[in-house]
């Protein structure tokens, strides 16, 4: 798969970012030459030209037809790819970038692309599980944190379905391995649990 | 026929209360560690009401009666924890603390009682209005048949001011809270009042003829509300009018003392019922932790080292030791499942080796105890040539009643005063105190001085005692002689302290003890603690390892060893 430069790689982000839904996700190479800083300014056509060879970009119609007419183009899907797997690994400093909407397409493009390769490699998946003493350590702390907030208020009593709802919330975890993690803790003595009003509470035990 | 307490299965009838798992278990209460909502750290929550510092259970609650028993504040606590981590535990245990201060009982009604109770009071009546008949019946029986006359007059005049005098009568002349008061609700409940007024007006009438007297209601079981949403409601708007009305009408200067005591979950529901009494008394929680590895440790220690008492050294014991000692201790439990499980666990291993057996004698002298404390304590007769000490006995039957030592002071030949004594070799337990109470209720025990008659004496003799049921052992006029069973002592001395300097046994006494013996050694509350975790120890140097002693606390705990001050039993 191509490897971009950088300036390819935010041509191609903000060919995604600034594509307009009303006009079926397309953009013209103006309107991003307008986007893009001084010094790309004036490589803002060698840049277009070299992501339609690479046939990352393909020119469109204002309806979102193919056309042969150069200017207005989309975003490929090949071109969505490169750009998902251009995230994870480009330095690109994106501090720098003011614009939500460029922002926010990163962020979706490197979704996406962290869901397709889950889905391709299920055995590598791209954020390695977290062990069990991992969880333990991270759990434990979120308990006291939660129960040093109900003391302060007054009343005590920590919902374990909140508790792992909030975990889950704060950390990159499965739902089966959440589970199996707090079924785990319970085996271990490391809490106690207890059902009242068909709620079940919990407390650490130590 | 003579009733010896050696016979008595006091050891069985323990295990079986602890098996229970239910209410206050005084035999194997537990000091428990309080600290600061909010901080970090292990350990049941509250704040002290008055300001005073508080870091275990015992103090909360001495502060907390003394915040209105004494400096006469309104107290107002809601007790909150899963169920079996010692609600109605702690509440009995204040209510027992209450009972253990003279002026405290003199000066009180102290009434302590499940929600349950007022649910199944008959008739048709509000909730509302069965509450507050039910806290003024107790309140009113206290103060008619239980206090000073001034303070009995002023409660008769406020009854005649509402009712017939036929029903006054009719009151007063009950003699069993029992028949006192359904009559008491029966003709209140129609009275149109407003009931919350009258309450704070008797309140007030009281003291004003008696300032010291104060109200405590000590509310159990909050959840059997749970699931009647009107009786909850009309609980909830008395909480927060009584709240309101004695912190704006009396500036919280009021003789009220209450505490509410209810399960997590529905402490937690009734907060976000009814925000007002969030803000109002959420930081007065008190949260007891479900149970900790260290208190079960405690628990333990105390069912294992009686059962050492009462059968170590008989055949089998090493084997039944073994097999406590392996006991596995799992964690995640409330003090109530720890219990149920611990002592079941324990009594299958009784059943096995110590059924038949008889509970084993003090094996330390209690003759030598008991006449030196009668020395001691007769001094001033003894001084006189016409007193003399009876020859000291054991095993003396008296009123059907097989005492352990025996001892009378003569006055020419004639016996003037009696001293009873009852040992036993392992820590106190509650029955003990109670069967001890009856046989000396049966001899018509007098133990103050009348007339120049001199008193009689009584002491209970054994390693060591709960330190509640040792101020109940001196209400009573009993005095605990703290003895390890084999202890050297001078039976000629004339002069006999009146405590025996003992030897403490740094495997087998409690925290508050070692913080006591290891007073001067610099060494720290957490350092006893983790000792307490890791006993026993065999030697000083094993002690040292443990807590990671530092050289200038281990030489100054040696001195103590060289002294005889401490020891490793």
């Amino acid at each position: 798969m191509s490897k971009l430069t950088t300036e390819q790689f935010i041509y191609l982000l903000y060919a995604k970012a600034y594509a307009k839904a009303t006009e079926a996700g397309t953009v013209t190479g103006g309107d991003i030459k307008s986007y893009l800083t001084d010094e790309w300014k004036e490589k803002a056509e060698e840049i277009y030209s070299d992501l339609k060879t690479k046939k990352l970009i393909e020119l469109k119609t204002k309806e979102g037809k193919p056309s042969k007419r150069e200017g207005r183009f989309s975003v490929t899907d090949e071109g969505n790819q490169v750009l998902g797997n251009s995230l994870a690994t480009i330095d690109y400093d994106f501090t720098s970038s003011k614009s939500y909407k460029v922002l926010s397409t990163a962020l979706a493009c490197l979704l996406t692309h962290v869901r397709e390769a889950a889905k391709v490699h299920p055995q590598a998946k791209p954020f390695e599980e977290m062990t069990f003493d991992e969880f333990q350590e991270k759990f434990k702390a979120l308990y006291f944190e939660e129960r040093r907030q109900q003391e302060r208020r007054g009343a005590v009593a920590i919902h374990s379905q909140e508790l792992c709802k909030q975990f889950a919330k704060l950390n990159s975890i499965s739902q089966e391995k959440l589970a199996q993690y707090f079924d785990l803790l319970k085996e271990n003595g490391d809490i106690l649990a207890v059902v009242e009003k068909d709620k079940e509470l919990i407390q650490w035990s130590e | 026929m003579t009733e010896d307490a050696g016979k008595k299965k006091f050891i069985k009838d323990f295990l079986q209360k602890v098996r229970g798992g239910e209410g206050f278990i005084e035999d194997i209460w537990v000091e428990r560690i309080i600290k600061t909502p909010g901080l970090i750290g292990e350990g049941s929550t509250a704040r002290s009401l008055s300001g005073r510092s508080i870091s275990n259970i015992t103090e909360l609650l001495e502060d907390d009666l003394k915040h209105s028993f004494d400096d006469g504040y309104f107290t107002f606590r809601i007790v909150s924890a899963l169920k079996g981590s010692g609600k109605t535990s702690l509440l009995t245990y204040l209510h027992e603390l209450s009972k253990t201060k003279l002026t405290y009982k003199k000066f009180s009604v102290v009434s302590r009682f499940p929600f349950t109770n007022i649910n199944a009071i008959g008739g048709s009546y509000d909730f509302s209005v069965k509450f507050y008949c039910y806290i003024l019946a107790e309140t009113f029986w206290k103060l008619i048949s239980d206090s000073e006359l001034s303070v009995t007059n002023t409660a008769k005049t406020i009854l005649s001011d509402y009712l017939e005098q036929s029903e006054v009568t009719q009151l007063i002349t009950a003699t069993r809270l029992e028949t006192f008061r359904p009559k008491f609700i029966r003709y209140f409940a129609t009275v149109p009042i407003v009931f919350e007024e009258f309450f704070f007006e008797v309140i007030d009438k009281i003291s004003q003829v008696e300032p010291r007297y104060t109200f405590a209601y000590l509310l159990d079981e909050f959840d059997a509300l749970e699931k009647r949403s009107s009786e909850l409601q009309q609980t909830l708007s008395i909480i927060r009018a009584l709240i309101k009305r004695a912190a704006q009408e009396f500036g919280s200067k009021l003789h009220l003392f209450i505490y509410l005591v209810g399960t997590s979950e529905n402490i937690k529901s009734l907060f976000s019922e009814d925000p007002i009494i969030e803000s109002l008394v959420g930081h007065q929680v008190i949260t007891l932790n479900a149970g900790y590895r260290n208190e079960f440790e405690t628990i333990k220690a105390k069912i294992d080292e009686r059962l050492k008492g009462a059968f170590g050294g008989y055949k089998g014991f090493e084997n039944a030791w073994q097999e406590i000692k392996s006991i596995p201790l799992r964690p995640a439990q409330t003090l109530r499942g720890f219990c149920q499980e611990y002592a079941a666990t324990v009594l299958v291993i009784y059943e096995k080796y110590f059924k038949e057996e008889p509970e084993k004698g003090f094996e330390g002298n209690a003759r030598d105890l008991v006449k030196a404390q009668c020395n001691q304590q007769w001094q001033g007769y003894l001084n006189q040539r016409a007193y003399t000490l009876s020859l000291i006995s054991t095993t003396t039957k008296i009123a059907g009643h097989a005492f352990d030592c025996y001892v009378e002071l003569l006055h020419n030949s004639t016996c003037v005063a009696r001293c009873f004594g009852e040992a036993k070799n392992y820590e106190l337990l509650s029955s003990h105190l109670e069967t001890f109470t009856h046989w000396l209720k049966d001899v018509s025990f007098k133990p103050s001085a009348t007339n120049g008659t001199p008193p009689d004496l009584a002491f209970m003799i054994a390693p060591s005692c709960p330190s509640l049921l040792q101020r109940k052992l001196e209400l009573k006029n009993i005095q605990f002689i703290p003895s390890h069973k084999v202890v050297p002592i001078k039976t000629v001395d004339p002069n006999p302290p009146i405590k025996q300097k003992i030897s403490v046994d740094i495997n087998a006494v409690d925290k508050n003890s070692l913080i006591s013996a290891f007073k001067g050694t610099g060494i720290r509350q957490t350092a006893i603690d983790k000792l307490i975790n890791s006993r026993p120890c065999n030697n000083l140097d094993d002690l040292a390892a443990k807590i990671k002693l530092n050289s200038t606390a281990k030489a100054k705990l040696e001195d103590k060893l060289s002294k005889g001050e401490i020891s490793f039993g």
